[in-house]
Order: C-alpha cells, then structure tokens, then sequence
C-alpha cells in the first residue's frame, strides 16, 4: 500500500513537472513573460514539439542505454553517439550542398541513425577488457569517439558553402526550432511512439538483462538479440533528437537518474518516466535559456543549459558508483 | 525422466574446456559436480543450462528436448540457473531480484511466495540487494531459481554455497533435499567433499575437461581415489552416520 501510494505520488509529481514545464514554455517568449494569446500559442507550439520530441528521444534513449551497458553512467551525449549522430548529418549536409540532394532527403533521420550506432559500436568494441564491459574505459571511449567526431564535425564545418555554414554552426551548437522542418518531427514522434512501445513490451526482459548474462540467458531474455535491438533503438532515437535539435548534452543522462529516484530500478516505470521527464527537461532547459539575458540580442544555445545542469549531477553520480566499487 | 548428456564438448575461444562428456543422471536425484579449479565443472553446466553462448558440440537432452538447440523461453520453462557469482546491476530490492524469475515467462504470486519461504528470506525481501550479505544474497538469488522452478524441473546451481555461513549451508542443502524428494534434477557444483558427500545421491568428477568419474556418492567419494586425484590425502571421521571427508595434514620433509 505504502510502496502503491509513493509510486502514485512520484507519477503525479512527474505529470505536473512536465505540464510546470509546457505551461513556462508557452508563456516565455524572446520579450519575456506574458499570458499567450492563441496566435503566440500557435507559434510556440513548434518549438514546444520540437523539444517534446527530441527530449523524449533523449530520454528513452539514455534509458535503454544505461539497460544495454548495465551502465548507469551511460548516455546518447557521454558515449558519444550525439556527436557520432552530429558528424553524419554534417557531412550529409555537405554533400546536399555538394550536389547530392538525396543524402539528405529524409531531413538527415538516416544518416543521424547510422553515425550514432556507428559511435555506439565503436564505443562499446574499445570499452571492452578481457571480453566484459568495463565502466571507466567505456566512459574513455566515449569521451574519445565524441572529441574525434566534434572536431571532424567542425572541418566538416569549414569545408561548407559560406552561406550556409552559419546555420549548420547554431545546429551543432543544440538550437531548438520554432518552426521544425515536418519530417524529422513527425518521423522522430513515430520513431518515438514506436520505441516506447516496445520498451514498455520489453519492460521486464531489460529487469531480466540486469543480472550476469549467462542468468539472463537462463530467465528466458535472448540476450544477442535484445542487445542488437536496443543499439539500433538507442541510436536511433539519439540521431532523432539530433536531427531535430542538434547534439543536446546530459538530458538522456539525467532523465533516466530522476525516473529512477523518484519510481525505482523497475524499466516498466523507467521506460514510461524517462522520456516524460526528458521532455519536460528539454523543454524547461528552452524557457529557461529565454529567461536569462545576454548582452545584445542573443539568446543562450539550449545546450549549454542543460550541460550546465546536467553536469554536476553527472559528476555527483560518478562519485556515487566510485563508491559502490563500480 | 532423465538427463542424458551425449559426447558434450565445449570452447572458451580455442581451448577445449570440456572434452566430449557423456553421463546421465534420473529425476528424483542430487549430482554434485566436483573436480579441481580449471577442470570444466561450470563450463559443463553453463553449457547444460544453454547458457554458454561460445562453441559447444554434442546434445543435451531432458523432458524429449534438446536443450542446446531450445530457444531461451522453452529453456526457461524446464532449467532454473544460478551462476557462480549473481550480478544484480541495478538498484532492486531482494523482493525484485526474486521476482525476475518471472520475467520473461510468466510465474503466478504463489510461486515466488513459496519460494521465499523455502530459502526462508521473508524478513530480506524489502530490503535493498545490494545491501545483503554475499550468503543472503545467494539465498535471495536461490530463491529467485525456485521461483523458476517447477518441482520434477532441472535445478543448476554453480557454488551456491561458497559465501554462506552453516547454518544458511544447513537450511539450503535441506530445501534442495525437499526439491529432489518432489521429483526434481538438482545438478549443484561443489568445492566443499564434506558437503557433497552429505548432500548428494550421485557424483560427477571432472578433470582437465573429460569426466573421470560418476556414480553413486559412495563409490566415487572414496578416500583413495580422492587423494590421487586432489593431491592431498582423506579420512573419513564422525562415524557412519554423517560421514565427513575432511584434509589431514601431511608432514613436509626438507
């Protein structure tokens, strides 16, 4: 009963922080704070999708990547699959600007994909000692495919038409679209929606994968071709948000983290909380960046308000599972 | 109903671990799988639970089916595992871990109930895992193998014992007793002879991957063939009625 009603409370508390969340959102523009009239709420509601949308993705994401490495440290920004993700939709850009349109056809959705499994991939092949799965050097690898693939993105960068380097600059630099492009926002929300599915489907197979492998083997979990999907899902949600929002740190991270203390270890509530949660993140992260002044016009990248926030808390569960011997 | 095991092989990358094993043990029955450190006895189980996921060749058949060639689900419907060091990487509670028994294939309240109360870990279940002794957590991990299980199943336990006080030892070799007694195969490696000579109706030897012996506890438990095969020398003490085997000092010269 006890354990019944906290849950009741965390999903309430979870609920009314996303709808906190949107309500800020709409009522913060680029001249401040103001009751929207139904034309500015039409207006905002592009952007609100947007960060929707790729926050989600980040969310989930994270989630299943943190059940993959049994990692709770993992994430699409830490092991580098943003950047992966980033670097493959910049040379796709490039080779729109270079005469090949079709590269680029579907808003950059595939080649985000491939580039974030790709980082993925490597990731886990060089974080692996003696055949496991080790912490720190995953975490390595990470840092490593993401410092290789964010200077490759910058010649990439240098190598664009002038015209449209500067675009392709605020993108790389997290940018949430008031008026997104409707592919990759209705592709990222079917892609979403399709995700969550399965991941709520899988929910008790990812509790199964917590334990060794050969016991996970033995709870009934066809562990080979859980992991191979939940890489090509990650990875794809990752590319989603990247496409739509550029490469966005620590929401897929910190997400998961809050999910898990306010609902507990179990994926049936994890796989639900963590994309709500990662939305309402993003989401907060872009009302918040329009409440904070600059010198001149300019306004904040959404990136560095969430690395802002979600940086300590990294740094705060990285301590923790040193601790733990992890 | 029985488990046959036909020329079984199988490779950690290109070393041979086990070496075309061929035995077979009834339902109703408790097989200690000894042998020194490095000799197969986990790799021989890991393969006959279908969890070995490297190169293995041969057949292992119980109920009619194969179980090298069954898909995850059916295997989980007949074998219940514990390997030889339980991983639990998330933040569950004793109740949680017991819980995963079902998973993937479904397994009603009443199951885990027993199960709990068979380990006798009700006061652990709230709990958080992690925070559990080594020998409660293998309860909790034991019990978690109950729920799985369906009495007349197949039982594999790797060193269950290996962190547990004597009293946990006690309690667990007794509830592996009742397990067998209702019909079921109890298939349980040992490092511990004491124990596998009071727990087990049969002994299966292993070294340098083949099998060097199997039968019933007393024929194969002996102390000569013991101390050949150890390296150390065996007495048994205590009078017949609980037979230990335990390591008598030898003088060193020199």
């Amino acid at each position: 009963m006890t354990i019944a009603r906290s849950r009741t409370v965390a999903w309430f508390l979870i609920i009314a922080v996303a709808a906190l969340a949107i309500v800020l959102r709409l009522m913060l523009g680029a001249r401040g704070w103001a009751w929207p009239t139904p034309d500015i709420v039409d207006l905002r509601l592009g952007a609100l999708a947007s960060a929707t949308v790729a926050g989600a993705s980040l969310g989930l994401s994270g989630a299943l990547l943190q059940a993959l490495l049994r990692n709770p440290l993992a994430s699409p920004f830490v092991l580098g699959l943003s950047s992966g993700a980033g670097l493959a939709v910049s040379v796709g850009a490039l080779a729109a600007s270079w005469g090949a349109a079709w590269v680029m056809a579907d808003g950059g959705m595939v080649a985000a994909t491939i580039g974030s499994a790709l980082a993925l991939i490597v990731v886990v092949a060089a974080g692996r000692r003696h055949g496991a799965i080790d912490p720190v050097t995953l975490l390595l690898a990470g840092v490593v495919v993401a410092s290789v693939a964010g200077a490759l993105t910058i010649l990439v960068q240098y190598l664009m038409p002038p015209s449209s380097r500067g675009d392709l600059m605020a993108w790389a630099m997290g940018r949430i679209p008031e008026l997104p492009e409707r592919v990759p926002l209705v592709v990222g929300a079917a892609l979403l929606a399709a995700s969550s599915w399965w991941s709520v489907v899988r929910a008790r197979w990812l509790d199964a994968a917590c334990t060794a492998d050969d016991e996970a083997m033995s709870l009934g979990v066809d562990l080979p071709a859980l992991r191979w999907r939940l890489v090509v899902l990650s990875g794809a949600l990752a590319g989603s948000s990247v496409v739509l929002c550029g490469p966005i740190a620590f929401v897929g991270f910190v997400a998961p983290h809050v999910a898990r203390l306010m609902l507990g270890a179990g994926h049936r509530g994890l796989v639900v909380a963590s994309p709500v949660l990662g939305a309402a993140l993003l989401i907060a992260a872009d009302a918040l960046r329009l409440a904070v002044p600059l010198p001149g016009a300019g306004k904040l990248p959404v990136a560095v308000v969430t690395a802002i926030l979600g940086g300590p808390i990294f740094l705060w569960v990285l301590r923790r599972q040193g601790g733990r011997g992890a | 109903m029985s488990l046959l095991i036909d020329a079984l092989s199988v490779w950690h990358g290109t070393r041979e671990a086990v070496r075309g094993v061929t035995v077979s043990a009834a339902a109703g029955r408790i097989v200690a799988v000894i042998g020194r450190n490095g000799s197969g006895k986990s790799s021989l189980v890991r393969a006959v639970a279908g969890v070995h996921a490297g190169r293995r060749s041969g057949a292992v058949v119980w109920r009619g089916g194969d179980l090298m060639t069954s898909s995850a689900v059916n295997r989980a419907r007949s074998v219940a595992y514990v390997a030889q060091r339980p991983l639990v990487a998330a933040d569950f509670t004793a109740r949680e871990v017991i819980g995963l028994a079902g998973a993937v294939v479904p397994r009603s309240t009443e199951h885990v109930e027993r199960a709990i109360d068979a380990l006798a870990v009700r006061e652990l279940v709230d709990r958080p895992f992690a925070a559990l002794s080594g020998g409660e957590q293998q309860r909790v991990v034991l019990a978690r193998a109950f729920a799985q299980h369906d009495l007349g199943g197949l039982l594999i336990l790797d060193e269950p014992f290996s962190a547990m006080d004597l009293a946990e030892q006690h309690r667990v070799a007794g509830a592996l007793q009742c397990l067998a007694s209702a019909g079921s195969l109890v298939l349980v490696v040992l490092h511990d002879l004491a124990l596998a000579d009071a727990l087990a109706h049969e002994v299966w030897w292993m070294e340098a991957g083949r099998l060097r012996a199997s039968g019933p506890r007393e024929s194969v438990l002996s102390e000569a063939t013991l101390g050949s095969g150890f390296g150390v020398a065996f007495e048994r003490v205590g009078g017949s009625l609980r037979p230990i085997v335990a390591p008598r000092c030898e003088p060193t010269t020199g």
